[in-house]
């Protein structure tokens, strides 16, 4: 054992003690967070600037449109900032009312294409032109089932274009810029509004009270009852998921770069030291299996030492901006636990396959199978975090080469995580721990020693199990 | 007590037989040399000792212990092709190397190793710092610096200048007077006639000599005369031909004899003089070199291998 520890301090040593690691603990949060941070910020300083559509009404006498400048209005001035912090929290919309063409269909679409002339010219983000019988109610019932696909009721009828419909009103933008789809999800609800109950010809005040609603529906999170007052406290559903959110996936990402970090680069110094011969040197002095938990647990502790640096960090900033029950202690012994499981795990897989090979080249193709499971979780965070108690969340979280990242992933997110789900899959990844450490171990005691070409499965297969 | 003991060993490679039956006994104390060109078996057998590789067949008892594994403390071993992590500093590194044979507290004896090589000064540079040949006497310090009872020493000449190799070979003479049971393996034959007591010569995985060097030389060499004769009279073919000379070898000036045996050198000598004017007799017992030579019959390119490294190993 003593021996062990030997080799696990000079591998740990030998890898924290350079300028690369320390300069590389330094700069990888600020790389993986400040793309974060950058995009976020580019993104909240476009977003203050105010965005300007153009309205085209074809409404017989125009009168939706200036009811949309009433409503935009009451939107700039009320809705759209941020009741807690008095700061805009979504741009200003500005409507400039053009004047509408000529309804001659060459008129219509000479008139399209200059407002996509402008729109290119980034003079307005989009431009939305109201059907001339956007305000014929039946018209507009009929118009929309119509564009679902159902069959008109009087076939006598011309079909007619769905987009060209007009009792529909059309908004027409660069689908990528999000400050339009912001508007156009916002002009769904103003024009139904609008058209649907005849606001153009309602009195002024009415139109004013209407438009003066405030949304209907607020989101929270769930009701529990205190334990000490007795009263029931709605918890603060938005803020406190997002919260989670970031929590749960920032430990995944953070487990993800560990993993990488510790267990990967085994691989290279343990063929590195094959080739060039120390590899023999030590198995004078040391069993193949101790030279191997030597060098894992060696990385084991860069691993650790590298998180709990990021881990104070932010804990310490969590605290600071006083949203410390996020962090809580045991999210963050669960992912220790599973990091030195999945190091272990991987690590002792990326070990043996350094081992059978003899040539920088020949890892590339057992890579693979190890690999996978390490990058599954990351395809599948969306799904998770969308549905974190689904078939497919539990059935990956319980699958031991994925349980690590999966399973902090749904502890991290708050979900329904059974303590039997909890259990089940710690005894799992124990189990196959064990197991890979086995396995690896018996492929690096025979690979250690042998020259030549990189071993098929087949063959690794009969080395665990001969002897 | 004997250091290592293998009995009817046997070790094959995917269908190569690298060691076929093999026997020897190393007695403690003693300096052991295995000879043998490359692809003999030699390294595979100090392995085997080392338990780093296990025999198909056969015992290998080692200080007394069958079930050792390849870290026994005890045992001192540098193989043949050998490298250590460059990026360490030497006294680290060696440090390291004695720790993982169990030594609490290295330093002190690194230092003695190091000032007696002559590296003191180097005990502070990186590995990737130094020469081949200091690189060689750091490699050889991590074999010896644990004070084993047996050391194992795979080619630990090669690559050394004359001035390194002495250096190793009067360190290894040391050990041999401490009490320290010393294997070496070489393909210079000269070497292992200067230092061995003990000579086991492998070939093709067979053994094909095991003793002191005077018994085999007794058992398998006849003498061998180097004569000069003036104006080189007669040259070879007169030599041959004059009787008890079984084979003539030119070496230019000089020729050697190979007498039958029981013959007379003194009337070889006078037989001589009846040729011409004898400048140079010389009695002298057949290297190792052609000792191999003549029992195991290699093919040309590994007698000449051999013969190379005797004629360079300070003739």
């Amino acid at each position: 054992m003593r021996k062990v520890m030997v080799i696990a301090w000079r591998e740990f040593n030998a890898t924290v003690r350079t300028k690369a690691f320390v300069v590389g603990i330094v700069l990888m949060p600020i790389l993986m967070c400040g793309s974060v941070v950058v995009s976020i910020v580019t993104e909240k300083l476009e977003d203050r600037e105010s965005k300007t559509i153009a309205i085209v009404d074809r409404t017989p006498g125009g009168k939706i449109a200036p009811l949309l400048q009433t409503a935009v209005l009451k939107r700039n001035a009320e809705d759209s900032i941020d009741k807690k912090t008095g700061e805009r929290s979504s741009p200003e919309f500005n409507l400039e009312i053009v004047p509408p063409s000529s309804s001659t269909a060459e008129a219509i679409e000479e008139q399209r294409v200059q407002l996509s002339e402008r729109v290119k010219k980034q003079e307005i983000i989009g431009f939305l032109e109201i059907g001339s019988e956007a305000n014929n109610q039946r018209a507009t019932v009929s118009a929309i089932l119509g564009a679902i696909g159902k069959p008109k009721v009087k076939p006598k009828e011309e079909a007619v274009d769905g987009a060209n419909d007009p009792a529909l009103s059309r908004f027409q933008t660069k689908p990528t810029n999000s400050g339009a789809i912001d508007f156009y999800r916002w002009s769904l609800m103003q024009i139904t509004l609008i058209t649907r109950f005849g606001l153009t010809d309602v009195d002024e005040k009415m139109q004013k009270a209407i438009f003066d609603q405030k949304p209907p529906v607020v989101m929270l999170g769930l009701t529990k009852r205190d334990e000490a007052t007795g009263k029931a406290i709605d918890d603060e559903g938005n803020m406190k998921s997002a919260a989670q959110l970031l929590v749960g996936i920032g430990l995944m990402m953070l487990m993800f770069m560990m993993v990488m970090i510790g267990s990967t680069p085994l691989l290279q110094s343990v063929l590195e030291e094959k080739m060039q011969k120390i590899s023999e040197v030590l198995l004078g002095s040391v069993q193949p299996f101790q030279l191997m938990m030597g060098k894992l647990l060696g990385m084991i502790g860069v691993a650790l030492l590298m998180s709990a640096v990021y881990v104070t960090g932010a804990l310490f900033a969590v605290h600071y901006y006083g949203y410390g029950e996020y962090l809580p202690t045991s999210l963050l012994l669960w992912f220790m636990f599973y990091l030195v499981l999945a190091i272990i795990m991987y690590g002792s897989l990326f070990s043996a396959i350094g081992a059978s090979c003899s040539d920088m080249k020949e890892p590339q193709a057992l890579m693979l199978p190890v690999m996978t499971p390490i990058i599954i979780p990351l395809m599948l965070v969306g799904l998770i975090i969308r549905n974190p108690d689904g078939l497919i969340s539990r059935a990956v979280s319980l699958f031991p080469p994925t349980t690590p990242m999966m399973m902090l992933l749904r502890q991290a997110l708050e979900s329904n995580v059974q303590v039997w789900e909890q259990v089940v899959s710690a005894i799992g990844v124990v189990l196959f721990t064990i197991f890979c450490v086995w396995v690896g171990g018996r492929i690096f005691r025979v690979g250690i020693l042998m020259q030549g070409k990189a071993p098929s499965f087949g063959q690794l297969f009969q080395w665990v199990s001969r002897e | 007590m004997n250091a290592v003991e293998l009995v009817e060993v046997n070790k094959a490679f995917s269908n190569v037989q690298a060691v076929r039956n093999l026997s020897l006994t190393v007695p403690e104390g003693c300096v052991y040399g295995f000879i043998g060109p490359n692809g003999s078996g030699k390294s595979t057998t100090l392995r085997m000792i080392m338990r780093i590789i296990y025999p198909d067949s056969g015992t290998v008892r080692v200080l007394g212990a069958e079930k050792l594994g390849a870290a026994n403390d005890l045992v001192g071993y540098l193989p043949e092709e050998r490298s250590t992590y460059k990026k360490m500093k030497v006294r680290e590194v060696l440090c390291f190397h004695a720790e993982l044979k169990g030594l609490r507290r290295p330093a002190v004896l690194v230092d003695e190793w190091l000032e007696r090589l002559g590296l003191i000064d180097w005990r502070d540079k990186k590995v990737e710092s130094l020469s081949k040949g200091m690189a060689q006497k750091v490699q050889f310090i991590s074999a010896v610096v644990s004070k084993p009872k047996l050391l194992l020493l795979d080619e630990p000449f090669s690559g050394l200048d004359p001035v390194n190799n002495e250096a190793i070979r009067n360190a290894v003479l040391e050990l041999h007077r401490t009490g320290t049971t010393i294997i070496f393996s070489t393909h210079d034959m000269r070497t292992a006639e200067v230092m061995c007591d003990y000579i086991f010569m492998i070939y093709r995985g067979d053994k094909v000599l095991d003793g002191t060097l005077e018994s085999i030389q007794n058992q398998y060499g006849t003498d061998v005369i180097r004569v000069r004769l003036e104006g080189n009279s007669g040259g070879v073919n007169a030599l041959e031909r004059v009787r008890d000379v079984v084979g003539v070898k030119d070496l230019g000036h000089f020729k050697e004899l190979r007498i039958s045996s029981g013959s007379d050198t003194q009337v070889l000598l006078q037989r001589l003089c009846e040729l011409g004017r004898v400048m140079h007799f010389e009695v002298s017992r057949p290297s190792l070199h052609d000792i191999f030579v003549r029992i195991a019959n290699p093919t040309a390119e590994e007698a000449d291998a051999t013969r190379n490294l005797a004629v360079v190993g300070g003739e």
